[in-house]
């Protein structure tokens, strides 16, 4: 294996479930999330030669990742905010498991997953770095802005998003 | 914020996507695309083949059979003509791989078979259509001046059948393409554009 399979090899062990996650909360059809998770693996191949050691490698994965969700939003003009219930029955999560507190889980957090995608594109991103206990520190650096932005958004995301996942 | 951790708990119960590396994204992709190469050149290859084995015989026909009328010496001159034009165009349709490296310069290899495949949509989906009609008009004057001092009515059956067997043909390899090749090209294409997209 040489060094740049080496250290992709490295970044997927740590972020692939990261990533996956994320593009979760960005894109709710499923095929497309795939296609998007496949992307942004893409990117970070091709752009390893050119990530600069200075800048935090995981804050470089996350740039990759939020900047191909929006490029790939944009460029299929859906997986924008949504309201109501038009989301796909099937997301790809059904129970494998009969214990009944795996099962609980499981429909948390498909609610979970349904109240992200009613939120506007940025804020999902943001409840995203938030569920995966990024700082806001990690997150301004990410999406440049300043540490004190982030706290703003984050407040009036998280409130979104308990209003939305009560009602729902 | 109990709600919150809660979230968090479950938020890393996500489903896990099927285990993967960069190399093996692009390598779904360049496995379409190769495979498609590989059939092409087969294609390519019986093409060649069987264009061959016509010149070969246009080539004796055209030598042996003296004293024949111009539109027998046209026809099979023109013959040849739409057949090594037809063939340069099938070759160039064919990706040479061992040019581009896809990890040293994704662009350009993404806009090479861009290309490519955007000429192969052209080659079957346009002029192998106009090449049956082309190859009907030649079949026309060269039974017109083959069959000229037969019955009228031989010389009509041979024209129909002749347009008979290029209308079968033709329909077969039109049903084929819009069924099968065409979506198939298409799908291809969209991917390398998505690609190509994102890295301009």
């Amino acid at each position: 294996m040489n060094k740049k399979e080496k250290l992709f090899h490295d970044v997927l062990k740590q972020y692939s479930g990261k990533i996956y996650r994320l593009c979760y909360a960005m894109v709710y059809d499923k095929s497309a999330r795939d296609d998007l998770y496949q992307e942004v693996l893409l990117h970070l191949w091709q752009s390893l030669d050119r990530f600069r050691k200075e800048s935090d490698i995981g804050t470089w994965v996350y740039r990759v990742t939020v900047n191909t969700a929006l490029s790939h939003n944009r460029r299929h003009k859906r997986d924008q905010k949504i309201i109501g219930g038009a989301l796909p029955a099937d997301d790809g999560m059904a129970a494998t498991d009969t214990i009944a507190e795996k099962k609980e889980q499981e429909q948390r957090l498909e609610k979970l997953h349904r109240a992200i995608r009613q939120l506007p594109e940025a804020d999902r991103m943001l409840i995203g770095f938030y569920l995966e206990e990024l700082s806001y520190k990690e997150i301004a650096k990410i999406m440049g802005i300043s540490v004190n932005h982030v706290g703003v958004k984050m407040n009036r995301a998280k409130t979104k998003l308990m209003k939305v996942y009560n009602n729902g | 914020m109990d709600d919150f951790n809660t979230f968090i708990q479950d938020w890393k119960s996500t489903p896990q996507a099927p285990q993967n590396n960069g190399k093996n994204t692009d390598d779904s992709l360049m496995a379409k695309v190769r495979s498609f190469h590989k059939k092409t050149v087969f294609e390519n290859l019986k093409v060649s083949v069987a264009f061959a084995l016509t010149f070969i015989v246009m080539g004796v026909i055209y030598t042996v059979f003296k004293e024949q009328g111009w539109l027998f010496y046209t026809s099979i001159l023109a013959l040849m003509v739409l057949m090594t034009l037809t063939l340069v165009m099938f070759w160039y349709r064919t990706l040479f791989w061992r040019r581009l490296d896809f990890n040293r310069d994704v662009l350009g290899f993404s806009n090479k078979v861009i290309k490519k495949l955007k000429t192969t949509l052209w080659l079957e989906g346009i002029y192998m259509p106009l090449y049956l009609l082309l190859l009907a008009v030649i079949l026309t004057f060269y039974l017109a001046d083959v069959l000229k001092s037969e019955e009228p009515l031989f010389l009509y059956g041979a024209w129909a059948l002749s347009y008979a067997w290029l209308w079968g043909m033709g329909m077969y390899g039109r049903r084929r393409f819009i069924k099968k090749r065409r979506p198939e090209l298409e799908k291809i294409i969209r991917e390398m554009e998505n690609i190509r997209n994102t890295l301009e």
